[in-house]
Formats: structure tokens, C-alpha cells, sequence
């Protein structure tokens, strides 16, 4: 008896070893996921600083907030306050950690899927500091998120 | 014995099996000597990237090719891969968070740059592509690729051309250009300064920012700074003394334009030294100011109408130099001639004369050079006045009202013609009521082969 234990015991000792020899990634996916409420909102002004500004949210109603789940799905919920409820006006779609990149997948309201790719600039248990560029604009905007 | 057999069985099986996947994860391996080409295929051409001071996403899903310049082998260049196109019109950086890319990304390597989500910006003059980096002053700029996506984002090719297909032979004042930056160049018949050969490439009492700045000079006295990190392999080595080509990559802090040498291989100054027949730089005189009349041996400093004026020994910047005006003398024929100690031009060929030098407040030409073989170095208004002198043709039109941060050059002045034994004269002529602009001369130098 004491013999075999000690045989998977090493056996154990090799699988771990591997095991840990895994490809480094940047991102480690478990700090990503969760339910991430918008703090502030960033633009770069003229001297090329970036000017964070708090962001509102509608009053009465739980904030706006962007859930990346464990299966891969994400919910944006952006509430607004009309006649006299709260409305979640939501997007919800698939999404990948590339890298520093969350790639988030859906379909419009026109039937179209669309591709949205927000760079990771900073990301820590709690907090997430994410850039987009503004297609309308080519503007890079950036979130600060904080996890509830 | 039955079930011990089984499990010895069991134990080896299992053991084979991590051994194999032990090897397959490892990204270290020894590299196949076949190598397997890239399936990426450029879309776009470098110059069509767009980058500007201010940083910005490239969102399409391009691909981009350059030539690896840089090499961080010599530990010189870190976390940067310096690359250019073929031809050698657009040049750029990648900031990456790895070390020893050199295995990998070693010059004359062509890269593929998948360019979706990438950032790029303009900075010191260079493009870069990478990442995004947000600084603590919220400052936004293209920062380094972390290693999982410097794996995605770079691809080698199994093309590799050699370092002369890339590499473009400049002069300094061409390589001091912002087109240059990132390129591989090959600055030739260039020398360290007189005060670098005494010292080691990384020099600890020299130290900004943890590397060394020399200069390299060429023989019409343009210089640009030879820069040297403390972490490269050829840091504690003695500056080369020769004269010859160096090989490297053009960098830029600021508006300082750096030469970057990649290994010490890249030093190649293995010719004569260029030394001067006669030099001086005014930094042994040890009174300077107002009145501190120049009088250092063998020289002469007169005015030659019997003024009080002459020329002063100065101090600016740690620098000495000789500075002559007319104003406030109230003089109205300031003739004042600095002339220097006999200069033998018998053993020599191909001689030239050089100095550096500056104006202020100007309000007209007052600096002429002379030189004769026949003054008798005596140092009186009448020994000169006796003497035999001759103008050079030189172009001294600087007319600065404030002082230009550095010496202009006056080029080379032919001094071939000339035998025996010479005194040049740097001759200021003005007037308290008239021409009373300031002249600054120094590290006067006369060359011949």
C-alpha cells in the first residue's frame, strides 16, 4: 500500500511540473470575468493627455454595467429612466480574451454581427482600465470599469 | 508479482507520455534548420500606416512587412526592434516586453506585422507600432508588446538579406535626419573626440540615463553623439582610437540625434587617426572675463592701433573660447589681431585649417583670417605691421544677434599651398561707433596628412 501511493504520488509531482510549463498570457481570463460598472470615461486632449470625466449614469436606475461571463457571453446593460421605469436598453453577445484584447461579437439591431475590440490597458482583480477607438471619430476613448 | 508488474507497466507508460508533452510545450527548442515560411502575405505598404505625435489604433486587418536593423545581441538596444523597408524609405520601432529577440529577429530578418488593433504613434522623431501604455500623467503613447502578443503580432519569415542590402553609407549631417531614424546605416572616415579615447564606451563618470554619449566626428568637424549603454557587452571596452566606418541604427531623445552601435562589431575604426598638427581649445587658461586678455605662450593678441582692447579669454558652459568686440571700447579703429604660435606645414601634405565660431549682437562683419610666413612671432603691433599677410577665402557671414547654442564650423579652410613655417590671425576690425558685433572663436585646428 505504501508503495503505490508513493508511485502516484510522483506521477502527480510530473503531471504538475508540465502542467505549470503552460504558455504565459497575458491576460489571466478569471480577472476579466464578472460584472464591471463604468466609473469614468476618458478622451486625449490637445496636449495629448488623456481627461477622464465621471460617468452618469440614470438616476433611480442600477448603473450601467458590461458582464463577462464564464460561458462567453456578455450582457451590456445600459439603463435609461422613461416614463417613470427603467429601461435596460441591452446588448448581449460572445465574447474571446486575445492577448490584451476583449473581442466582443453581436448582432445589431439590422441583423448585422458586428466585431468590437476593446485593448486591455490595465486590469487588475477590481479594476479594469480598457481603450476602444471610436469608429465614427478614429478617437481613442477609455473606461475605467470597476468590478461590483 | 502480478499486480506489482502491472503497475511498474502502468508507471513507465504514464512517464513516456509526459515526456512527450514536456517537449511539445517547450518554446525554447532547438531551432529546425528548415525553416517554415510564413503564410501571411503584405497588404499594405509601410508608408501607408498612418502615425502621428498623437497615438492612434490601425483597425484594419493588414499586414505589414519590414528588414530587422537593430539587434539587442550586444545588449546595446532593449526591448526595441529597430526595422526598415528594403529600400530603406520608412523605418520604424517595435517596443516589445521580451528580451534576446536577436535569436529570433536578427538583422536582415524579414518580419510580417499583423497590424489589426495595433497602435502607433510618432516619438523623438521615429514611428513606432506596438501596444498602448497610459503613463501616471495619463499621457497615452505606444508601448510595449507583451510577449504572448509579440508572438501573435510578429511573424518571421524564412528571407533573410544581407545587412548590405539594407544598409545606406550617410554622412553625419545626413544621418542627423528623422527619415534616418531606425535605419541601418554606415557613417564612414568618422573618429572619436580626443576627450573619449582616454575612456571606455560606458563610461560610469559620464553617465545620462544609464548609458555613455560620445562623439564621433568626421573631418569637416560635424559630430554626432555615440551612445552606449551600461548593460552592453562591449560597455567597459576602451574607445576605439582609429578612424574608419561605423555600422548602426539612428535614434533620437528629444532633438538629440544618437548613433546606436549594435555589437562592438559594428565598430570599425581600425585606420590612421586623423590628428591634428595644431590644435587648441583655450580650456588650459585659467583667469576668463571681462579684460582677461588671452596670452598663451608662443601666441600673439595685439591691437594694432595701440587700443586697449584685445581679445578675451571666456567662459561659457564649462567652455573656454576667445571673444573679441568693439563696443563700449570707445575705440573708432579697433584692429585687433589673435595670432597663433608658428605652425610647421613642412612634413605634411594636404593641410587645412579649422575653427569653430560664434556672433552676437551683431551688426556687421569684423572677423577676417590671416596668415604669413614671414612674421617673426615677436607679438608687436610693429613686427606684424612688417610682416607678410595674406587673406584667407573664408565664408564667416554668421551675423546672430543672440548666441547660436553651438559653434558654427567654418569648414575648411585649403591651407595646401602653403610651406614652411605659418601664424595664422584671427583679425577683428570694427569700431565702437560702428561694426561692434561679438566674435567667439575656438578649438582652432590645422590638419594635414
Amino acid at each position: 500500500m505504501k508503495k503505490v501511493s508513493l508511485i502516484f504520488l510522483s506521477i502527480f509531482a510530473l503531471f504538475i511540473s508540465c502542467d505549470e510549463d503552460d504558455d504565459t498570457t497575458f491576460v489571466q481570463e478569471n480577472y476579466v470575468l464578472g460584472k464591471w460598472y463604468v466609473n469614468q470615461i476618458g478622451t486625449i486632449n490637445a496636449n495629448n493627455t488623456i481627461v477622464y470625466e465621471d460617468y452618469i449614469n440614470a438616476t433611480d436606475c442600477e448603473d450601467d454595467n458590461l458582464v463577462l461571463n464564464e460561458n462567453k457571453t456578455f450582457e451590456e446593460n445600459d439603463f435609461e429612466f422613461i416614463n417613470s421605469s427603467c429601461q435596460n436598453f441591452q446588448t448581449t453577445g460572445s465574447y474571446e480574451v486575445e492577448n490584451n484584447k476583449i473581442v466582443l461579437t453581436y448582432v445589431d439591431s439590422e441583423g448585422v454581427s458586428v466585431e468590437h475590440v476593446l485593448t486591455i490597458v490595465t486590469l487588475t482583480y477590481e479594476e479594469i482600465n480598457l481603450s476602444y477607438t471610436d469608429t465614427e471619430t478614429n478617437e481613442i476613448v477609455f473606461l475605467k470599469l470597476r468590478k461590483e | 508479482m502480478k499486480t506489482n508488474f502491472l503497475k511498474s507497466i502502468l508507471f513507465i507508460a504514464l512517464a513516456a507520455g509526459f515526456t512527450t508533452s514536456c517537449v511539445n510545450d517547450d518554446d525554447y527548442a532547438v531551432p529546425t534548420l528548415e525553416c517554415v515560411d510564413s503564410t501571411l502575405q503584405k497588404t499594405k505598404e509601410v508608408a501607408q500606416i498612418p502615425a502621428s505625435t498623437d497615438i492612434s489604433q490601425y483597425l484594419a486587418d493588414d499586414i505589414i512587412e519590414a528588414y530587422v536593423t537593430s539587434s539587442d545581441e550586444g545588449g546595446n538596444f532593449y526591448k526595441s526592434i529597430s526595422m526598415q523597408t528594403l529600400d530603406g524609405s520608412k523605418a520604424f520601432s517595435v517596443p516589445v516586453d521580451v528580451t534576446s529577440t536577436f535569436i529570433n529577429f536578427e538583422p536582415g530578418r524579414k518580419v510580417f506585422i499583423k497590424m489589426k488593433d495595433l497602435y502607433t504613434d510618432v516619438s523623438n522623431g521615429g514611428m513606432r507600432i506596438g501596444g498602448i501604455y497610459v503613463n501616471s500623467s495619463n499621457v497615452p503613447s505606444v508601448g510595449r508588446l507583451s510577449e504572448s502578443l509579440y508572438k501573435t503580432v510578429l511573424s518571421r519569415s524564412c528571407t533573410i538579406v544581407p545587412e548590405s542590402d539594407l544598409v545606406k553609407t550617410v554622412t553625419i549631417a545626413q544621418a542627423k535626419n528623422d527619415a534616418v531614424i531606425n535605419t541601418l546605416i554606415d557613417i564612414d572616415d568618422v573618429q572619436f573626440t580626443d576627450a573619449s579615447i582616454t575612456t571606455t564606451y560606458y563610461d560610469p563618470n559620464n553617465d545620462t540615463g544609464g548609458a555613455t554619449n560620445h562623439f564621433l566626428v568626421d573631418a569637416d568637424g560635424n559630430s554626432v553623439i555615440f551612445r552606449t549603454s551600461s548593460f552592453a557587452n562591449f560597455a567597459g571596452k576602451p574607445v576605439a582610437t582609429g578612424r574608419g566606418k561605423v555600422r548602426g541604427v539612428m535614434t533620437k531623445y528629444n532633438s538629440d540625434y544618437q548613433f546606436v552601435a549594435r555589437t562592438e562589431r559594428d565598430i570599425q575604426l581600425t585606420g590612421e587617426r586623423l590628428a591634428p598638427l595644431f590644435s587648441e581649445s583655450f580650456e588650459g587658461i585659467t583667469s576668463t572675463g571681462n579684460n582677461q586678455f588671452i596670452a598663451l605662450p608662443g601666441w600673439s593678441n595685439v591691437s594694432i592701433n595701440a587700443g586697449a582692447e584685445k581679445w578675451e579669454a571666456r567662459i561659457f558652459s564649462l567652455n573656454k573660447y576667445a571673444q573679441m568686440s568693439a563696443f563700449g571700447t570707445g575705440e573708432n579703429n579697433v584692429d585687433t589681431r589673435l595670432i597663433t604660435p608658428a605652425i610647421n606645414l613642412d612634413n605634411t601634405t594636404a593641410e587645412f585649417l579649422r575653427f569653430g565660431y560664434k556672433t552676437g549682437f551683431a551688426n556687421g562683419i569684423a572677423l577676417s583670417v590671416w596668415y604669413s610666413t614671414d612674421y617673426d612671432g615677436s607679438g608687436t603691433a610693429a613686427a606684424i605691421n612688417a610682416a607678410t599677410w595674406t587673406q584667407f577665402n573664408v565664408n564667416l557671414n554668421v551675423q546672430d544677434t543672440s548666441y547660436s547654442s553651438t559653434f558654427y564650423s567654418s569648414g575648411n579652410i585649403d591651407m595646401s599651398g602653403i610651406n614652411g613655417t605659418v601664424y595664422v590671425a584671427f583679425r577683428y576690425e570694427g569700431s565702437a561707433a560702428g561694426v561692434t558685433t561679438t566674435y567667439q572663436v575656438d578649438n582652432i585646428e590645422v590638419f594635414g596628412e
